[in-house]
């Protein structure tokens, strides 16, 4: 077990419940990497989520608190932790079907209300855990097990949304920039409010299978490095590519959330006790 | 076979002061070390896990150049690499 797993995660765990191959631990790894970097320990971050493939396994194996919402969910947990116990910094790992379909109501709010925390949108393009339907960031045409004839649906960029919800810091990237991907989230976890870490990383087991037709593990990894460049292998143009990289940097630029309930708490309390005292 | 080039130049020390550790109890064999690897140190077990996984090993630590690539890139936890003697 490499040294920071050693430091951070839950050794009971260990091996991971994720399939062979799957970027779900590559991820992981450079979260733990971002979090030693900044000096953080165990006690310092809780980890949340709600369900599916990335929730299952982050939550599970991080050595330090942390929660499993119920779907969707992780953020309405979040917001009462961080409003509970504000000097901790939360990492709140999901799925793209957690973040971008059924939570996304919670997404915005969260991101309107400038919450103190940082949400991991880790995607595989679809609902793997549940044996890989399609989800609003499968990409236009991919052939999923609910979209035997392709993915009609246009999708949607969550970073959009939630830059347009008032987040206060939101990045891409994806499991095959491990550089970027720790810069940034050492970014996001310094903002004290909102950010939104966006990364793609591959699925072997159903995206793989179904959009790709393969299972092969460095198949599916090259297919994600492929798209991050918007050039295969053979020096032709993919057929989209990924912008990746810092998307909005407004960080410390605005209250944030628990703080502003506390304030407005003292005012209500000062409020009460002046007209006490009349 | 290279997996897909770095992201960065994996920045390079001498060969032979490295040492590779591998968890072979909870590899999974993906794969990734072996190929990203730039001189060649892993090789496949010949017998499984006790997770059913035929795991990667250190074949050839000497060759070891402490470029962190496969340290990055595994999924699993299971490799560290450290200079000889620090670890
Ligand atoms: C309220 C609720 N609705 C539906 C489900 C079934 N369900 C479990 S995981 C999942 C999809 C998860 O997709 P995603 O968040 O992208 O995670 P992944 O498994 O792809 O990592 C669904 C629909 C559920 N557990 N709870
Ligand atoms: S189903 Fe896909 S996302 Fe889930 S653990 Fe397996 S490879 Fe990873
Ligand atoms: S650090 Fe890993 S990838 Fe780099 S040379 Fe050594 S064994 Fe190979
Ligand atoms: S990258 Fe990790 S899990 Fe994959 S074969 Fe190498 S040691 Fe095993
Ligand atoms: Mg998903």
């Amino acid at each position: 077990m490499n040294k920071l797993a050693k430091k951070y995660l839950r050794p009971s765990q260990i091996p991971t419940k994720a399939c062979h191959g799957c970027g779900i631990g590559m991820i992981e790894n450079w979260l733990l990497q971002a979090i030693d970097e900044m000096g953080l320990k165990q006690d310092d971050v809780i980890f949340g989520t709600g369900i599916g493939c990335v929730g299952r396994q982050t939550f599970a194996t991080w050595g330090g608190d942390n929660f499993g919402a119920t779907h969707g969910r992780a953020l309405a947990v979040a917001t009462g932790l961080k409003l509970a116990q504000p000097d901790k910094k939360y990492l709140i790992v999901v799925g793209d079907g957690d973040a971008a379909s059924i939570g996304t109501s919670h997404l915005i709010h969260a991101a309107r209300r400038n919450l103190g925390v940082t949400v991991i949108c880790e995607d595989n393009m679809g609902y793997e855990s549940t044996g890989g339907q399609f989800s609003p960031t499968t990409p236009a045409g991919y052939v999923t097990n609910s979209s035997p004839y392709g993915m009609v649906e246009p999708g949607f960029d969550p970073c959009d949304v939630v830059k347009a919800a008032g987040a206060t810091f939101v990045a891409e990237t994806t499991a095959t920039q491990w550089h970027q991907t720790v810069k940034i989230v050492k970014k996001a976890l310094a903002n004290d409010g909102f950010s939104f870490v966006h990364v793609r990383f591959p699925c072997n087991e159903n995206f793989g299978a179904y959009a790709l037709g393969t299972r092969d593990t460095l198949k599916n990894l090259e297919w994600i490095y492929e798209h991050t460049q918007g050039r295969k292998a053979d020096g032709t143009e993919t057929d989209f590519t990924w912008e990746t990289g810092i998307k909005h940097d407004a960080s410390n630029s605005r209250p944030e959330f628990s703080k502003v309930l506390r304030d407005m708490n003292a005012r209500v309390r000062a409020d009460l006790a002046a007209r006490a005292g009349t | 076979m290279p997996l897909f080039k770095a992201e960065k130049k994996p920045p390079k020390g001498p060969a032979g002061r490295w040492d590779v550790v591998v968890g072979e109890e909870m590899c999974k064999a993906c794969g990734f070390c072996l190929h990203i690897c730039p001189v060649d140190v892993f090789a496949w077990r010949k017998a499984p896990n006790r997770i059913g996984w035929f795991p990667m090993y250190t074949a050839h630590e000497e060759n070891c150049i402490g470029c962190m690539l496969c340290y990055q890139i595994c999924p699993d936890f299971c490799i560290d690499v450290s200079v000889k003697g620090a670890a």
